[in-house]
């Protein structure tokens, strides 16, 4: 359930007026001006500009190596041999940017064969920080159209048992032609409502790859430059408040939770964590690996737990990637 | 694909059952030692769908079975039983010709087809047999030269030209729009 302090906190936020600079950069780059004054709030004049020219340039095309059923290096061999040019990622073991290719990457072969998966740079991380462990029983939240369910499978060689939950009918025909693709078995997929799914402490991993604004991959889609208003944000962010505490609950005592969400809204990202630490008393953050800015502690004269410094941010302008948050939470054994 | 509220996971009645070991011989496959775990076959039945998807179902799945409800896949998809004037017929999956394509050239024949016969096959167009290198009796398992499982075609003949007529081709995935 939403708290009454994270709505409270939620519209002061989004009660705040853009400044001068804000409207006249929003003009410039064509954004709703409450996004941009967020931009600057968090990363001083200089960074939002810097930001809001990097989401110019069109996200790379990115693909995930299957390593469950061919050698990575196999993989580049064969699509080079096809005219394809790839560069390794430089954080994520199995990812390659597609520097050129003759035909769609979606469109291959080998892509038919399950040898890939094509997904965002900073999608392929949450994943990793999660760390699956085969035999571990995880669940992933909003699973589908897949990326993060196969990439669980394939990081313990189809040994994690996975529930994988989506509840739209659309995107769950996706989910499944994926891990059929690429040849993954050890899953249930379920249609519902992960708010709702009645586990109680049996998970010992869940992700919660959120619903977003989607306000992170502006540079695949700027549409999303004006199309989602406060309102609307405000929708979002509660929805994955209650997730989130679902998540948490179905947690096993000891188990870790990522919490992803592909924006750079604090309101979807710190504010939604640090409501549930502020909650519960069984949560710790962790500390990530990957490379990231930390969490901003303060916003718009909201204060968040400190502990969610400890969370990840990824940008454009600083990590070449989609604009991303991450954290990584874990409940305290017994 | 389906799943509603109501669906339940259920095991092959005998009739299904020897659908599908029937379709497995007709292949030339060993049925007394089958290459898919008959014990753990379960259907999905979804009431008023007009097929049932067969998976080979993990066994941990027990551990939760009020869930079954909200079950929507699960585990190794090998097909699907559809009834003709309430006769069973099995039809394999993809993932069913990827696990059988290791038997290719040993225990049973599979439609081998070249580079050329690969890129009509994943259209979907039925593939000349000039762009086979090898030809099985009738349904089979078609794969490529590296043996990598294309999907199922038959074997037709029109005109006295042979052809491999594609049942189910890895370029579903695509036509079908992901």
């Amino acid at each position: 359930m939403v708290t009454s302090s994270f709505v409270s906190a939620l519209n002061r936020i989004l009660s705040a007026k853009p400044s001068p600079e804000a409207l006249r950069l929003a003009e410039r780059y064509g954004y709703l001006p409450y996004m941009v004054e967020r931009y600057i709030r968090i990363l001083g004049p200089q960074g939002a500009r810097e930001l809001l020219e990097a989401n110019e340039e069109p996200m790379p095309e990115t693909i995930r190596c299957n390593d469950y059923l061919i050698d990575c290096s196999e993989l580049v061999e064969r699509l080079q041999g096809k005219g394809f040019e790839l560069a390794p990622l430089r954080f994520a073991p199995h990812g390659y940017e597609v520097l050129s290719s003759p035909v769609s990457v979606g469109a291959t072969h080998e892509y038919l064969l399950g040898y890939y998966y094509v997904q965002d740079p900073a999608s392929m991380l949450p994943v990793y920080e999660l760390r699956p462990m085969p035999g571990e029983f995880i669940l992933d939240m909003a699973a589908a159209p897949g990326g993060k369910a196969t990439q669980i499978l394939q990081l313990t060689m189809d040994r994690a048992r996975l529930i994988a939950v989506d509840i739209s009918r659309r995107r769950l025909r996706a989910l499944r032609s994926h891990l059929s693709r690429m040849r993954f078995s050890n899953y249930v997929i379920l249609r519902a409502d992960s708010r709702t799914l009645g586990f109680s402490s049996v998970f010992d991993a869940v992700l919660l790859d959120a619903p977003s604004t989607g306000e992170g991959i502006i540079r695949k889609d700027p549409a999303r430059k004006k199309s989602r208003s406060p309102t609307d944000l405000k929708l979002v962010a509660s929805l994955q408040r209650e997730l989130l505490e679902a998540g948490v609950e179905y947690l096993r005592p000891g188990g870790r939770l990522v919490y992803a969400a592909c924006t750079l809204a604090a309101e979807e990202g710190e504010l939604v964590v640090s409501s549930i630490l502020e909650e519960r008393e069984d949560l710790e953050v962790e500390p990530l690996s990957i490379p990231h800015e930390p969490g901003v502690e303060e916003f718009m004269g909201v204060e968040f737990d400190p502990r969610v410094r400890r969370c990840g941010r990824l940008y454009p302008h600083i990590h070449g990637t989609e604009g991303f948050f991450v954290c990584k939470l874990r409940k305290r054994p017994g | 694909m389906q799943a509603e509220k109501e669906a339940r996971l259920r095991k092959p009645r005998p009739e299904e059952l020897d659908a599908i070991m029937r379709f497995l011989r007709s292949l030339g496959v060993d049925t007394v030692n089958p290459p898919v775990e008959v014990e753990s076959l379960g259907l999905l039945e979804v009431p008023g769908a007009v097929y049932r998807d067969v998976f080979e179902v993990p066994e941990w799945i027990t551990v939760k079975p009020e869930v079954y409800g909200l079950l929507y896949a699960t585990g190794y998809y090998i097909g699907l039983i559809a009834y003709r004037r309430g006769q069973p017929i099995f039809k394999p999956g993809l993932p069913l010709a990827h696990r059988l394509s290791r038997l290719c050239g040993t225990a049973i024949e599979c439609h081998v087809v070249d580079e050329a016969g690969e890129r009509i096959l994943l259209y979907g167009k039925p593939v000349p047999l000039d762009l086979t290198l090898n030809v099985a009796g009738g349904v089979s398992v078609v794969v490529n030269t590296r043996n990598e499982a294309l999907g199922w075609a038959r074997l037709r003949m029109r005109g006295g030209k042979g052809y491999l007529e594609p049942l189910l081709d890895l370029g579903w995935y695509l036509r079908r729009g992901g």
